[in-house]
């Protein structure tokens, strides 16, 4: 059975690997090679990644003692906007679908490029002009108004660059509106031949969902926030009572981007945990119909649970009802998700890399954000702790825990096939362990600080809550190191004597293994033909680490 | 250029044009969904909030409104004709050549003729 090739394509030619292929700034700069503007990307997200870190270093130094020494309270709510700003639209948004969706979607179902590729050299200028924007703002006065602009805080009494942090988030939507426009072109008219849809990778499936959320959530959000800054700057009012406007409006609509922008954060996660989950196991993924639609549940239904942000606003109690049933619901496909990675693990032939503890990692932390979310869906739960740390620890949970875990996971999986070069295997595993354990540390308290009345965005809290969040503290440095560690070392396998990876490290199934590493400027010599279902494991010509 | 490369990342042209109306259709989706968040806060004060949106439309100059109508309207439809007419001639061709309205250029030519 497993004598025929996997793929029927031409034989490897010596090929240029796309890094190769020039050496200019305008070879990088001007490239609509989707490799090459993967890595603009990750070079961009990882240092917004640093900005918005700084911020939560600032905010956790400053929550050490109950008076809030450190920031003055100002400066406290300028600290935790724009870590929320920052590592929402500038980091965590674009970091898989930008970066690993970039490099691979073309790969993944043998294209050469995505559909538009100087389309997509655009929206990577068009997030940086948006990012400059937002450093304008962090040096310029800051922003106190918290991620969620609400009004009218944000729309009247708000002091700072209230309308250059607009107008950048504004900005970078066009950037992902752009991005999940060539996605879902490019899923539809760039398939190889034999890539039917019941053959492409569950990467592939839940990018295309995270792209149709892109296309139609991220414009509502834009038009949102022109409409907050027009009121601001010229007094048109939609959102201010005095001006015959609606503050509760405002929560509709930005809910109604917001939260399909949780799954916009981790939908691209869970197609990562579904590739490294099946090459790990050396198994054809446990239902993949099921982990495929459940994508796409996962993102028509989020379009309909934004009322659950606003449980406690005076919306009708019916609403609230159909709200929280919704969202209750959302939890169906999701599970659908970790049962079936569970089985697809169960007596497997369990290669236990650093991809893998990241991937376990993953799946802990995702459960317990998704658990205590449907606590938070149920209408009488939700009142007791809105606006506690018990939000905040929810969603670091789904969104740090979930969504960076799941991208470190990627970046260790693909690294080998962006860069050529293998990593030290020891040290990611250390990192791999040492972030799941610092993360536990650092939010787990915050549930309990949470469920005993702790409100976020206060830096003053009563001395009864500061062992807890001297154990948070702590556990974010601990945090810190470990994702500092992966800087370290896979920086350190690019320079010169770096070991070189082969093709396939893992062993893994999929169009991308099959080409050099790293791939050639057209990704495959000549057209790949796919002749066999996803991961139709065990390989033809199985190739281990070693053999590297 | 080879072939090959013309429609590059597609095979061939016909695939590539497939490929731009389907983006073009995406991108008028999320167009959609722009303008129709504007659509909705006007439609939910208006239901929520009735007479105050009455009274905040006294405030609106009439002759203000009519005028960024008919320039918006006028300038579709000029798109519009002048897509028709770059269908129509294609480069380098002179469409209508044996008209009255020679004095124009071929592009205005071509507008005004439609439009007529």
């Amino acid at each position: 059975m497993t004598d025929e090739p996997r793929f029927e394509h031409p034989p490897e030619e010596a090929a240029t690997s796309y890094l190769a292929d020039g050496y200019s700034l305008r070879s990088w700069f001007l490239t609509t090679d989707h490799k090459r503007i993967a890595l603009l990307y990750l070079v961009s997200i990882t240092f917004f990644f640093l900005v918005g870190a700084g911020a939560a270093a600032l905010i956790r130094l400053d929550l050490l003692t109950p008076q809030g020494d450190l920031l003055s309270n100002d400066g406290y709510n300028r600290a935790f906007s724009i870590h929320g700003i920052v590592m929402v639209w500038f980091f965590l948004i674009p970091a898989i679908p930008n970066v690993l969706g970039n490099f691979l979607v073309p790969i993944m179902i043998g294209a050469r490029d995505l559909a538009f590729p100087r389309l997509n050299l655009l929206s990577w200028y068009i997030y940086i002009l948006s990012g400059l924007l937002t450093l304008y703002v962090v040096v310029g006065g800051g922003v106190d108004t918290g991620w969620t602009f609400y009004t009218p805080l944000s729309s009247v009494y708000a002091n700072g660059a209230v309308v250059a942090t607009i107008v950048a988030v504004f900005i970078s939507g066009f950037s992902t509106i752009l991005t999940g426009l060539n996605f879902i072109v490019t899923i539809h008219k760039l398939r190889a031949p034999g890539m039917t849809w019941s053959r492409l990778p569950l990467f592939i499936w839940s990018h295309y969902a995270v792209s149709i959320i892109f296309v139609l959530a991220t414009p509502v959000l834009a038009i949102t926030l022109l409409l907050v800054a027009a009121e601001r700057l010229i007094g048109i009012g939609v959102f201010d009572p005095r001006l015959g406007g609606d503050p509760l409006l405002f929560q509709h609509l930005f809910w109604f981007y917001s939260h399909p922008a949780v799954y916009i954060m981790v939908l691209p996660a869970l197609g990562v945990v579904s590739e490294l989950i099946t090459a790990a196991a050396h198994k054809r993924i446990f239902g993949y119909w099921f982990v495929a639609f459940a994508s796409i549940a996962i993102a028509v239904i989020g379009f309909m649970v934004w009322g659950h942000h606003m449980f406690v606003s005076g919306q009708s109690v019916y609403a609230s009802a159909v709200f929280s049933f919704l969202s209750i619901a959302v939890a169906v496909p999701s599970a659908i998700k970790v049962y079936n990675w569970t089985v697809t693990l169960y007596k497997a032939d369990i290669a236990i890399d650093a991809p893998l503890l990241f991937a376990l990692g993953f799946i802990g932390l995702f459960v317990a954000g998704g658990l205590t979310g449907l606590m938070l869906a149920m209408l009488a739960i939700d009142v007791h702790v809105t606006d506690t740390y018990f939000v905040v620890a929810h969603f670091h949970y789904i969104m740090v825990g979930g969504s960076v875990t799941a991208f470190f996971g990627g970046l260790h999986f693909w690294w080998p096939k962006i860069t050529g070069r293998l990593y030290n295997e020891t040290l990611a595993r250390i990192a791999a362990i040492l972030i799941l354990i610092g993360f536990n540390i650092t939010f787990f308290p915050q549930f309990m600080l949470g469920y005993e009345g702790m409100p976020r965005r206060y830096h003053v809290y009563p001395p009864e809550f500061q062992v807890l969040h001297v154990i948070s503290s702590m556990g974010a440095a601990l945090l810190a190191i470990g994702y500092a560690m992966p800087a370290v070392y896979l920086i350190w396998s690019l320079l010169p004597g770096g070991r070189r990876a082969p093709a396939n490290p893992w062993g893994a199934s999929g169009l991308e293994w099959t080409t050099s590493s790293p791939p050639p400027q057209h990704n495959f010599i000549g057209q790949p033909v796919v002749v066999r279902q996803p991961y139709d494991y065990p390989l033809a010509h199985p190739v281990s680490r070693d053999d590297g | 250029m080879a072939e090959e490369e013309r429609f590059a990342p597609f095979a061939d042209a016909a695939r590539a044009r497939d490929a731009d109306r389907l983006g073009m259709l995406i991108f008028l989706a999320s167009e959609i969904m722009l303008f129709g968040g504007i659509f909705a806060a006007a439609l939910a004060l208006r239901l929520e909030h009735g007479p105050d949106y009455a009274a905040a439309a006294g405030h609106l100059k009439l002759w203000l409104g009519t005028a960024n109508t008919a320039i918006l309207l006028t300038s579709s439809l000029m798109a519009a004709l002048a897509a028709l007419c770059a269908a129509a001639s294609g480069p380098g061709r002179m469409p209508y050549s044996g008209t009255t309205l020679r004095i124009l250029p071929p592009s205005w030519r071509c507008m005004a003729l439609i439009a007529l």
